[in-house]
């Protein structure tokens, strides 16, 4: 009998299906499967591509000449078999933060040494 | 001019002043503006006032419905008189707003609208929306309408260092985990191996100084 818990796995009907058919397998697979599933969420960024625009108008507002900054990162997993290419907008501020961040990163991997 | 009344718009040719200047509402004057001196006839200021208010929360997305059916009963407004009103005065703020204000200045803007035979009091009021001190909260709202790819809303990390795995055995490589929340609500979970996080840094490095110096340019070339 369990005490009252939050449920941390939402009880969808997807849920319900896929935990039927982890129970239906043969267990000696099991270990494998996860792996499987481990190396899908594993990802890595394979490519970094960027794009400085001058925005001039848009639906809202005209005359502009707003700088904005397209950050693209190609995440993969293991298999290398598909490239996501996640698109980011910065302005100049967000860009500014950003890099602020990564340099904290760097200070990071600079005391490791 | 103002004993032509009414009809002044419609004498010369739609948008262009006096001064030769196209008007900020555009070479085509829209029809529910062109409709407003007639529409605000002997409207109180104390009317017109209440209105503008909500048309300013109108563009601040607010919902403003039940507040327009109260004030088209307490000033005694036909929902049509009401309705053509506030078409009237949304587009004439909205494409005010659209421009900056360096681009529209406060007297060419209230030049344009006494053209248009709207009452020196109220084109007061409207002038006090564009250019006082609501317009920062007003271009905020309007910059997120206009079309973008997702920002970044959170950006956590975590630099770990393999020590031995039970795939390979790994020399002492640090590297870098991103989770990075964007505004779309999509989050990203990723690895950054060492090396392409010095790309990455080196890139976003370029960007700021690529960006810093477009700037500069746009400040001497580009002006209106």
């Amino acid at each position: 009998m369990a005490a009252s818990a939050a449920l941390i796995l939402r009880e969808s009907p997807s849920m319900k299906k896929a935990v039927s058919l982890i129970n239906a397998i043969d267990i000696g697979r099991f270990p494998r499967l996860l792996t499987r599933i481990l190396q899908k969420l594993h990802l890595k960024l394979e490519t970094v591509g960027w794009q400085l625009n001058l925005q001039m108008a848009h639906s809202a507002q005209a005359k502009l000449k707003s700088p904005q900054a397209v950050l693209q990162l190609g995440v993969s997993n293991e298999d290398s078999k598909s490239l996501e290419k996640v698109l980011v907008e910065f302005n100049h501020k967000e860009l500014f933060d950003f890099y602020n961040k990564l340099e904290t990163i760097q200070a990071q991997l600079d005391s490791l040494t | 001019m103002s004993a032509v009344g009414a009809a002044a718009p419609y004498l010369h040719h739609p948008g262009v002043s006096h001064s030769g200047q196209v008007s900020f509402l555009g070479a085509q004057l829209p029809p529910e503006v062109a409709a407003m001196p007639r529409l605000l006839g002997d409207l109180d200021r104390g009317t017109f006032r209440k209105l503008l208010k909500l048309v300013v929360s109108g563009l601040q997305g607010e919902d403003c419905r039940e507040a327009v059916q109260r004030l088209g009963i307490t000033a005694h407004l036909s929902e049509e008189r009401l309705g053509a009103l506030l078409a009237g005065t949304h587009t004439l703020l909205q494409q005010a707003l659209r421009l900056p204000p360096a681009s529209l200045k406060p007297d060419t803007f209230k030049d344009q609208l006494q053209e248009l035979c709207i009452p020196q009091d109220l084109v007061m009021d409207l002038a006090s929306v564009v250019f006082g001190s609501q317009r920062p909260l007003l271009d905020a709202v309007a910059r997120q309408q206009g079309a973008c790819l997702p920002h970044v809303a959170n950006f956590r990390w975590r630099v770990d260092v393999a020590i031995s795995t039970s795939a390979l055995a790994r020399s002492l490589q640090p590297s870098v985990l991103m989770q990075l929340t964007l505004s779309n609500g999509s989050a990203h979970h990723f690895e950054v191996p060492t090396v392409k996080f010095q790309e990455l840094r080196y890139s976003v490095a370029l960007m700021l100084k690529e960006m810093a110096d477009l700037e500069k340019k746009c400040e001497h070339k580009l002006q209106d």
